[in-house]
């Protein structure tokens, strides 16, 4: 861990998007960071440790070893191929295979839902509301970095409703969630058009200082997302939105405009 | 136009550009046999291609473009890795950061071979190709918050791997004392 706790995780990835000191004056969305590098020598120092990693990497990655011949095999590979169609570089699969993978889906699918119905009988654990909003952040980054499938038509243990304070939305998928520490949960993927996606979490679990209804702005921000807890009957709703507030604001029911 | 004239000019694009796509491959593939293949392939498909490269002074950018395809491509065909197996919290990984130490080519490409297909991508087109945020959110079609939020867990990432490998490199004895 950091040795600086209070330096927001905003912060810190601001200071690794600079690629020099005068950033902040260049671009208005790395300027929060100036006031705090003035007033924080320890932040002034990391980012100019940051910046000669930067400069290194660059070289580094660079210097790679190209094998003697090389020129030579491809232009040959170009001649031979130049008379004949050119190899698809990526062949589908077997239907075989295609077949499998289904298969795979279906039983990994129906093993989580059988999972979960068994763990729903269990105990509710308590919460706190950061640890909710952290843990649904890493969830969401990590299906969206990781390009993993959402489940589709998979079966939702009933008692995880989606949320009547937010809009209902075209194509929303749900899936229940494996791993949200010890509470159950269920994930509903709602496109936001070519605005990016926001994943509601409702978990069965208890916690504490939650308002009733989504907060008109989020409890949470890192640079592209926006974070908000509420307290539902009998469960606790996480939204995750990508686009920051603007889109965070959209899926309130409240809220009456549009997404720009 | 024809593949006689189409021909001297495919070999004179690898000519030129043979050394940067290997390296360029070989950083996100990781091996020398794929970083071999996907040039080969990059190549390949330069010369069924050759009628779309208007401009040759863009040839470099056109053929670093062929090979961000063709590396999705494969990326697609992969198995996803377990998200639980990938620390990626910025929180977690972004320990304190001293001066650069020397970086071993081997202790590099290990470090680049950690990162998820996805964030492995934006560092190499962030520190090779230089690219800014936004011709990275472009070219790859990502939002440009993505792109950012990507690149500083994938920095924060690769320096700590970096620090420890050269924490743990064992010692060489001086020169002299051989």
């Amino acid at each position: 861990m950091d040795e600086h706790p209070d330096w927001t995780t905003e912060q810190r990835e601001m200071l690794e998007l600079l690629r020099s000191k005068n950033d902040v004056e260049i671009d208005a969305a790395l300027a929060p960071i100036a006031e705090a590098l003035e007033k924080d020598p320890e932040l002034a120092q990391r980012l100019e440790h940051i910046l000669a990693w930067d400069s290194r990497l660059s070289e580094a990655v660079r210097d790679v070893a190209v094998p003697p011949g090389l020129a030579e095999q491809i232009i040959q590979s170009v001649e031979a191929h130049s008379a004949r169609p050119m190899p698809r570089a990526d062949r589908p699969c077997s239907s075989r295979r295609r077949r499998l993978a289904w298969a795979s889906v279906f039983v990994g699918a129906g093993a989580a839902v059988l999972l979960i119905a068994i763990a729903v009988m269990g105990s509710v654990p308590k919460m706190d509301p950061g640890e909710l909003r952290s843990i649904a952040r890493d969830r969401f980054v990590e299906s969206r970095d990781n390009n993993l499938p959402g489940p589709t038509a998979v079966a939702v243990p009933s008692g995880f409703p989606y949320s009547p304070d937010l809009k209902p939305m075209p194509g929303v998928r749900s899936y229940p969630v494996a791993d949200f520490r010890e509470a159950r949960a269920v994930a509903y993927d709602i496109p936001l058009g070519g605005n990016g996606t926001a994943t509601l979490y409702v978990v069965r679990c208890r916690s504490h200082s939650l308002p009733q209804r989504p907060p008109r702005t989020p409890q949470m921000r890192t640079l592209d997302l926006a974070i908000a807890a509420w307290q539902g009957d009998d469960v606790v709703y996480v939204l995750v939105t990508e686009g920051g507030e603007p889109a965070y604001r959209f899926l309130l029911r409240s809220f009456s405009g549009t997404l720009a | 136009m024809g593949r006689d004239r189409a021909q001297p000019e495919i070999t004179e694009l690898v000519l030129d550009h043979h050394r940067e796509i290997y390296a360029y491959a070989y950083r996100l593939c990781g091996s020398i046999a794929d970083a071999e293949d996907l040039t080969q392939t990059v190549f390949l498909t330069a010369h069924e291609k050759l009628e779309q490269l208007q401009d040759p002074e863009k040839a470099r950018g056109w053929l670093y473009a062929i090979l961000r395809s063709h590396f999705l491509k494969l990326c697609r065909k992969k198995r996803p890795v377990p998200a639980a197996s990938i620390e990626m919290n910025l929180d977690e990984i972004a320990g304190p950061v001293s001066a650069p130490c020397e970086i071993g080519r081997e202790e590099l490409q290990n470090a680049l071979a950690a990162l998820p297909d996805t964030h492995r991508l934006v560092l190499v087109m962030f520190y090779f190709e230089q690219c800014t945020y936004q011709e990275i959110a472009e070219r790859l079609g990502t939002p440009m918050g993505t792109v950012m939020s990507r690149l500083a867990r994938a920095k924060a990432r690769l320096r700590a791997d970096l620090s420890r490998a050269s924490r743990d490199r064992p010692i060489s004895p001086h020169p002299m004392e051989r």
